[in-house]
């Protein structure tokens, strides 16, 4: 290119300035058509934007049911309360096991006396029939498969009578989650590549419409990237636009099922509040749709731009 | 490396054995020598159909030649790559007799795209297309739209966008094809002016008796061929 005196940054700035103002121009006066657009785009993202902010609280949850969850190690008669206590501190120093518990023979008949209200009855025993426990706290986000292992492992020791997790249900819990989280995947996939044909589509008729002066920029010299530039501009635009729409979609949505959150977790005694998005979260959500957009309008713009030349 | 850039050019136009045939099998343009000199204006002439806009295409870029060589500013474009076709066009004005302006945009963006399109600073912009407007006569018209202006208006301000950018070099294909007689005299008349700048002009016309009265070198075309008659 000849370096005509006129060239600056600033003219530069001015021009992609003036570029972008032109596409939100075209944009509104698009009215209805660009609104429709914006829509559908933003209705797409949101779908897989709410359901990934659920299997979030999802996960959340299931940290703090994990941190209430124990295993029992029952001790075998003949182990003195000294070595059960030395176990217990060889155990907690296991990386899955995050704390633990020593019940003693005597504590356990005093909890089971507590708890199961057959007091006058475990009197009439002359020995006490309960073995002593160590109760284990799992350190946070131990997959069950792997617990299960280590307790079997621990079964092995002679010390050890039995050990015991009631992990089914966890695993169940664990298995939801991890199919969640992979419906999550599978869809923002499938609805991104929706973005991207309805933006790629948008912007073919953009460019069809204005085939006579992109003809006419042609013959006076324009390169490429000028010409393409409004249309890249438009494409990000309604990226941008549609990931504003699918933010707000998914505030209403989580606005709309925090009451079934709230009754479903009062059922199970606590108070659950559902996390929104975070102000991070909603900006790449937002940023990811404007890349979204762009790239289905460059491939409008590859795909058809090189097919208008003058003859 | 010979610098041929240092070359003092003389001619800025150059056309040796330049060829055009269509897929069809029509020849369009046969062996066609030609050249024009720096500050040269001259009229290519010829009936409809003699290969007047054909050779205009070839010079644009618009079309490549069959065969031949077109040599403009002492640089072959034959051995442009795709992507310096722009830059080039950049540098040469051209005319259509269908002036192609955008319609959605006003007199000012449309005479000072040409220099948007290159990354002129705003400042310069305003200047330089206030001056080419002001050349045409069409000063007062910067913010009216094309469709408000009359045909010969329209293509004085597609005159003012080949100029905008000072070329050495202006093309125009049948500029006066839609004017009355009055107004392609006037149109003339503002070529023969940038031709007195030092501006080399290739204008395609069939309108003979327009110019007679020009004292200007004709290059007559006759079914793809140069007609030395002229």
């Amino acid at each position: 290119m000849n370096g005509s005196p006129g060239l600056s940054l600033q003219a530069w700035a001015q021009a992609h300035l003036d570029v972008a103002r032109d596409s939100l121009r075209r944009l509104r006066s698009n009215g209805l058509g660009s609104l429709l657009t914006v829509l559908m785009m933003g209705c797409a993202l949101a779908l897989p934007a709410s359901l990934w902010v659920l299997t979030e609280n999802a996960t959340v949850a299931t940290r703090s049911v994990e941190q209430q969850f124990s295993v029992s190690l029952y001790l075998a008669d003949d182990v003195s309360d000294t070595r059960g206590r030395q176990l217990l501190g060889e155990l907690v120093t296991d990386p899955l096991i995050q704390r633990g518990d020593y019940l003693s023979r005597e504590d356990a008949l005093a909890e089971f006396r507590d708890y199961s209200g057959f007091g006058r009855a475990l009197d009439l025993l002359q020995d006490n029939p309960l073995p002593a426990v160590l109760v284990l706290w799992p350190a946070p986000g131990t997959s069950s498969a792997a617990l299960q292992d280590w307790l079997q492992r621990q079964e092995q020791r002679a010390e050890i009578s039995l050990a015991q997790a009631d992990a089914d249900w966890l695993a169940r819990l664990q298995a939801l989650l991890a199919f969640g989280i992979e419906l999550v995947h599978i869809m923002g996939a499938l609805l991104a590549l929706t973005v991207v044909l309805v933006v790629a589509n948008t912007i073919r008729l953009q460019i069809a419409s204005r085939r006579e002066e992109i003809l006419v920029m042609k013959l006076i010299g324009a390169p490429d990237g000028f010409i393409q530039r409004p249309f890249l501009y438009s494409g990000t635009l309604y990226g941008l636009l549609s990931g504003l729409v699918a933010c707000l979609s998914v505030l209403l949505i989580l606005d709309l099922l925090q009451p079934h959150i709230s009754a479903l977790s009062a059922s199970y005694g606590s108070a659950y509040v559902l996390r929104g998005m975070s102000l991070r979260e909603a900006a790449w959500l937002t940023g990811s749709a404007a890349a979204l957009g762009w790239l289905g309008a460059f491939h409008s713009v590859w795909r058809h731009l090189r097919d208008i030349e003058p003859d | 490396m010979p610098c041929w850039a240092c070359r003092p050019v003389t001619e800025i136009l150059q056309l040796a054995r330049v060829s055009k045939r269509y897929p069809t099998g029509q020849i369009a343009l046969d062996a066609i020598d030609l050249s024009l000199a720096e500050g040269e204006m001259a009229f290519l002439t010829g009936h409809s159909g003699a290969g007047k806009s054909t050779l205009l295409k070839l010079i644009a870029l618009i079309e490549k030649p069959s065969q031949g060589q077109i040599i403009v500013n002492g640089r072959n474009i034959g051995r442009l790559p795709a992507g310096h076709v722009p830059y080039y066009r950049q540098n040469i004005g051209i005319i259509f007799q269908n002036v192609h302006l955008l319609q959605d945009r006003s007199v000012y963006d449309n005479v000072a795209l040409p220099l948007v399109i290159q990354g002129f600073h705003p400042r310069d912009v305003g200047k330089r297309v206030r001056a080419a407007l002001d050349t045409v006569g069409l000063l007062d018209m910067e913010r009216k739209l094309p469709v408000e202006l009359s045909g010969g208006e329209q293509q004085r301000v597609g005159i003012a966008r080949a100029v905008v950018k000072r070329p050495r070099l202006i093309l125009a294909d049948e500029p006066t094809g839609n004017l009355d007689p009055e107004l392609s005299a006037d149109i003339m008349r503002l070529f023969s002016r940038f031709n007195e700048l030092g501006v080399s002009l290739l204008i395609a016309t069939h309108d003979i008796a327009l110019i007679t009265r020009m004292n200007k070198r004709r290059i007559m075309l006759a079914h793809g061929r140069l007609d030395s008659a002229a």
